[in-house]
C-alpha cells in the first residue's frame, strides 16, 4: 500500500509538470497550437510510467490526464477528453501487453545504462505501437461523441506527436538521469547484464 | 533469377485471383464499403512478404495495381494506386521491426504444423502493426494526393478490414495446404 501510495503520488507529479511544461510552450501561440501535438510529451510519461510502475501507474495517470487539460488551458480541448484519455491509457497497455506476450524483448533496461538498442527495444516498441492504436481510437472515441469529423491528417499529427514526444521525454530523462550519476547524487547498482 | 521469376509469378496469379474475388463481393453488397471490413488481399501482402521477402513485391504490387486499376478505373480518387503502394511499405515495415526484434525466433512459422499462437506469433503481429501502420499512411497519402478529407471511422474500417481479411486468407491457406497434405498430393521433407 506504501509503494502503491509512493508510486501514485511520484507519477502524478511528474506527469502534471510534463503536462504543465508542454501545454506552456504549446499554447503560447493559440493559433499554430495545433504544432505543440507534433511533440506531445505526456505520452512519454504514459509509456514510461507504465513500463516501470505497471497497473499501479494507471490511477495516477489518469487523474493526470483528467486534471491536467481541466486546469492548464481546458478551452483548448475538446469535449468528453476524459473519455478518450482512457483510450490514450489503454493503447500503453495493450502495446506492452501484446509485447510481453510476444517475448519481444525482455524488460531489463535501465535509464543509466549506455543507450543501445538492445536495452531500448521493448520501450520503442511500446512507443510506436500504443502511438498507432491511440492515434486511431482515440480520434475516433473524441469525433463519435462530440460528433465532429476528424481527418486523416489529425491521426497522423497524432502518432507522430506521440512519438517525437516520448523521444523527446526519455532522451531528456536518461540525460538528466545519467548527469546525477556522473556527479554521484546517488549511488546505483550496476549489474552486469 | 529463376527464382525470382517462379515467385513473382506465382505471387501475381494467387494475390491477382484474391483481389479479383473479393472485388467481386465488394460490387455484389448492397453497401460497398461492408466489403472492406475484410480486405482479403492483405492476407496476400503478409503472407507472401513474410515467406519470399522482397523477391514477393513486384508481383504484389503489380497484382494489386493491375486488379485496382480493372475493378475500380471509375473510382474518383485519381492517386487510387498510391493506396496499393503505402499498404505494402506498411507490411515491410512492419516485418522488418519485427524481424529486427528478433520476436518469436524459435517459433516454427510452416503451414503443416498445428495452428496455435506460438507459431504464429510473428505473422499475427505483422497483421496487427502493418494494419495500424496502413490504415494511418495509406489513408493519410489518399487524403494528401487526392485533396480530400478521410475521416477516423474510415481509417478505423480499414485497421479491422485489413485484420479480418489477413486472418481469413491466413485460414484459408493453412486449411488448403492441410487438406493437400491428407490427401498426400505432397510430401513433407524435414
Amino acid at each position: 500500500m506504501k509503494y502503491f501510495i509512493q508510486v501514485t503520488l511520484t507519477t502524478y507529479v511528474a506527469s502534471m509538470l510534463v503536462y504543465a511544461l508542454w501545454s506552456y510552450i504549446t499554447f503560447q501561440t493559440l493559433d499554430k497550437g495545433w504544432v505543440g501535438s507534433l511533440v506531445y510529451l505526456p505520452h512519454g510519461c504514459r509509456v514510461l510510467f507504465y513500463c516501470f510502475f505497471g497497473y499501479r501507474a494507471l490511477p495516477a495517470l489518469y487523474l493526470a490526464e483528467i486534471t491536467g487539460p481541466t486546469l492548464v488551458w481546458g478551452d483548448q480541448y475538446l469535449a468528453y477528453w476524459g473519455f478518450a484519455s482512457i483510450c490514450s491509457l489503454f493503447s500503453v497497455v495493450i502495446a506492452v501487453e501484446l509485447l510481453k506476450w510476444s517475448s519481444v524483448s525482455t524488460f531489463t533496461y535501465s535509464l543509466l545504462k549506455k543507450i543501445n538498442f538492445a536495452n531500448y527495444k521493448f520501450l520503442i516498441f511500446v512507443i510506436i505501437i500504443s502511438a498507432l492504436i491511440n492515434s486511431i481510437f482515440t480520434n475516433l472515441i473524441l469525433g463519435f461523441l462530440n460528433n465532429v469529423d476528424i481527418n486523416a491528417k489529425v491521426v497522423a499529427r497524432f502518432f507522430a506527436g506521440d512519438v517525437l514526444g516520448s523521444l523527446v521525454f526519455i532522451t531528456w530523462l536518461m540525460i538528466m538521469f545519467n548527469m546525477m550519476r556522473d556527479r554521484e547524487l546517488y549511488p546505483v547498482h550496476d549489474d552486469k547484464t | 533469377m529463376k527464382n525470382l521469376f517462379q515467385i513473382s509469378l506465382a505471387v501475381f496469379i494467387i494475390t491477382f485471383l484474391v483481389c479479383s474475388f473479393w472485388a467481386s463481393m465488394i460490387q455484389g453488397s448492397h453497401t460497398s464499403w461492408t466489403g472492406s471490413l475484410a480486405y482479403l488481399p492483405h492476407g496476400c501482402k503478409v503472407i507472401f512478404f513474410c515467406f519470399f521477402g522482397y523477391r514477393a513485391l513486384p508481383g504484389l504490387l503489380l497484382a494489386e495495381a493491375i486488379c485496382h486499376y480493372m475493378e475500380f478505373h471509375n473510382n474518383s480518387l485519381t492517386f487510387f494506386y498510391l493506396a496499393s503502394f503505402t499498404s505494402l511499405t506498411s507490411v515491410v515495415v512492419a516485418t522488418e521491426i519485427l524481424r529486427w526484434s528478433k520476436v518469436s525466433m524459435n517459433s516454427n512459422i510452416n503451414f503443416y504444423t498445428k495452428p496455435s499462437l506460438v507459431n504464429y506469433k510473428f505473422i499475427l503481429l505483422v497483421i496487427v502493426l502493418s494494419a495500424l501502420l496502413s490504415s494511418i499512411f495509406t489513408n493519410v497519402t489518399l487524403a494528401a494526393f487526392n485533396d480530400v478529407a478521410i475521416n477516423v471511422p474510415v481509417i478505423v474500417r480499414f485497421f479491422i478490414g485489413d485484420i479480418i481479411g489477413a486472418l481469413l486468407f491466413l485460414f484459408a491457406v493453412i486449411l488448403i495446404f492441410r487438406m493437400l497434405l491428407i490427401q498426400k498430393y505432397f510430401e513433407i521433407i524435414k
